[in-house]
């Protein structure tokens, strides 16, 4: 049985929800590509680990 | 009749019971590590967690020195003993005859309470070395408590000890001051790593030796013992592969904020991470056993597309140079034409202290990985992107800047067994249970609004993230307020299957 401490962790109040429209079902798949885009940027940056880097000695 | 094997001594002469143990002279000096490991003892913030006494096992055959003692000291001209010490402390206060009292009650068929009682004030061990330059050796002491927002689980192993056929029991994460002559920092940083996931997937922990031994197998730049000249971050991958884990390595390079995310999920994921920080023209390794959990968040990307997570506001790393768990924080450092990630030691117990850390940033990072988790950390912040979006819309702008997503990777047993304990509507989570075939291991992505649990995104970690099938990975979308369900699926009709909303 759940406790009160960890049914506290869950959300609470929130506002009901808003009806949803085909202009934002478009934008949402639009924007979620864009930003899946940017995410990627980055984490081809922190994993173009390069031979010179292999290299480097830790002492 | 013989010395006994366990003589008890109060924990104010620590120092000098170390000294006695590694058979130095009167003239010693205890290194940076032995005062260290004193000061983090004594200076617990729970007070009843506080050293009192300490019971003195010798001689103690350890197997990772006994590795190094047969490759490398047997064959030198004046070797040190083939035996070390233990050094067991508790925050209880007994004598001898207290510790002679509990094991008569042991031995005459009272084991499992004494067993409880002693285990109640045991706070590890420290293994003592005969090499009075480097003494400690293999090293497992209990962390300080949950307060203050520090969580150590679930990178920290649950460990067990026998002082003469006393079992106890706890949790650490093992540390070994670096003995040149076997080894680097780098390999005794990897050494803590793999002892962790070693243990988690059922095999027996390396010793540093055969973590150097590894590294060097395939890769050779110089000899094997003596290791003084240290080891190259392809050596280090290398060992990890020569384990059966799959080495996953990143760099800040001018993205701090993605390198923590990665960080932070796998440290959440129970995996040491080894960092390779950059002091100067020198790199030094240590290892993360936990994080301080900071007030603000990390925001990766601009607005309107911000992943925001918690902040690490401290690490708890062993440093071979200093001592296991200790404090130090990293703060995102960016100028025009960089950006960096800056490890600072606080001036804790030793002044020099900072010194150790001065101008140095983090540079590297390596996470020995369960072999089939293929979706990676960097994979899970992809995903939080693609759905960014989705819950940015359905709580509208004013919420939007409150919502947090957090990472993790774990066992499909221990994610339902937590999911079960949150409360929530278990008519929804059985449908999902029984209707989402899970991985062994799934990667979890949490959305919070204000700190309170809005949904979990459960993905199948056995294939990579594609982007010709952006979200293949996502099994389930867990919604906690059911109102949201009918509206996410909408919302998300191009971007996930409808029947993957619960």
């Amino acid at each position: 049985m759940a406790t009160n401490e960890s049914k506290s962790k869950l959300v609470r109040n929130l506002p009901a929800p808003a009806e949803v429209t085909d202009k934002e079902r478009q934008a949402v798949a639009l924007e979620a590509k864009t930003w899946r885009a940017e995410v990627m940027t980055k984490v081809a940056a922190i994993e173009a680990v390069t031979e010179t880097d292999l290299k480097a000695r830790a002492r | 009749m013989d010395q006994p094997s366990c003589v008890i001594r109060a924990f104010a002469h620590f120092v000098d019971v170390v000294r006695e143990c590694c058979g130095a002279g009167t003239a010693w000096t205890a290194p940076r590590q032995v005062k260290y490991l004193q000061s983090y003892l004594e200076t617990n913030d729970d007070e009843e967690k506080r050293p009192k006494t300490l019971v003195i096992e010798r001689p103690y055959v350890d197997r990772h020195y006994l590795e190094e003692y047969t490759t490398y000291y047997a064959t030198s001209l004046r070797p040190p003993n083939p035996h070390a010490s233990r050094i067991h402390v508790f925050s209880s206060d007994f004598d001898q005859a207290g510790w002679e009292e509990q094991l008569v009650q042991a031995a005459g068929g009272d084991l499992l309470t004494v067993q409880r009682e002693l285990n109640q004030s045991y706070l590890g061990f420290i293994t003592i070395r005969p090499l009075p330059n480097t003494p400690v050796g293999r090293t497992l002491l209990r962390t300080y408590g949950g307060a203050k927002g520090r969580k150590y689980q679930p990178v920290i192993q649950a460990c067990s000890a026998r002082i003469l056929g006393i079992e106890l029991k706890f949790d650490a994460l093992p540390f070994v001051q670096q003995d040149q002559g076997v080894g680097a920092c780098a390999s005794v940083a990897l050494w803590a790593s793999l002892a962790k996931v070693a243990r988690a997937t059922g095999m027996r922990a390396p010793t540093p030796f055969a973590v150097t031994q590894a590294a060097t197998k395939n890769w050779v730049t110089d000899r094997v013992v003596p290791a003084a000249g240290g080891l190259e971050l392809g050596q280090l991958a290398n060992a990890v592969r020569e384990f059966g884990f799959a080495p996953y390595t990143v760099k800040v390079n001018d993205h701090p904020q993605m390198f923590l995310w990665t960080l932070k999920v796998y440290l959440n994921s129970g995996v040491p991470a080894i960092l390779l920080l950059g002091i100067g023209q020198e790199m030094h390794a240590i290892t993360v056993a936990g994080y301080r959990e900071g007030t603000s968040s990390i925001e990766i990307g601009e607005a309107p597309r911000v992943h925001r997570f918690g902040s690490l506001a401290r690490i708890y790393a062993h440093d071979d140079r200093i001592g296991p768990y200790s404090k130090m924080s990293l703060s995102e450092t960016e100028k025009q034409e960089w950006k960096r990630l800056e490890v600072v030691r606080p001036a804790v117990d030793d002044p020099s202290d900072v010194d150790l850390t001065k101008d140095s940033n983090v540079t590297y990072a390596i996470y020995p990985l369960y072999p089939k988790l293929r979706l990676s950390a960097s994979d899970l912040a992809t995903l939080a992107g693609g759905l960014g979006p989705l819950f940015n819309q359905l709580l509208g702008k004013d919420l939007a800047n409150a919502i947090t997503t957090e990472g993790s990777f774990l066992l499909n047993g221990e994610y339902l067994k937590d999911l079960y304990s949150l409360g929530g509507d278990g008519k929804r989570i059985a449908q999902m249970v029984q209707h989402t075939r899970l991985s062994r291991y799934v990667g979890l992505l949490r959305w919070f609004l204000n700190g309170e649990i809005l949904a979990d995104v459960v993905c199948d970690t056995t294939d990579i993230y594609r982007e010709t099938e952006p979200y293949g990975a996502v099994l389930a979308v867990l919604l906690f307020d059911s109102r949201y369900v009918e509206p996410a699926k909408k919302m998300a009709k191009d971007l996930v299957e409808e029947d993957r909303f619960y």
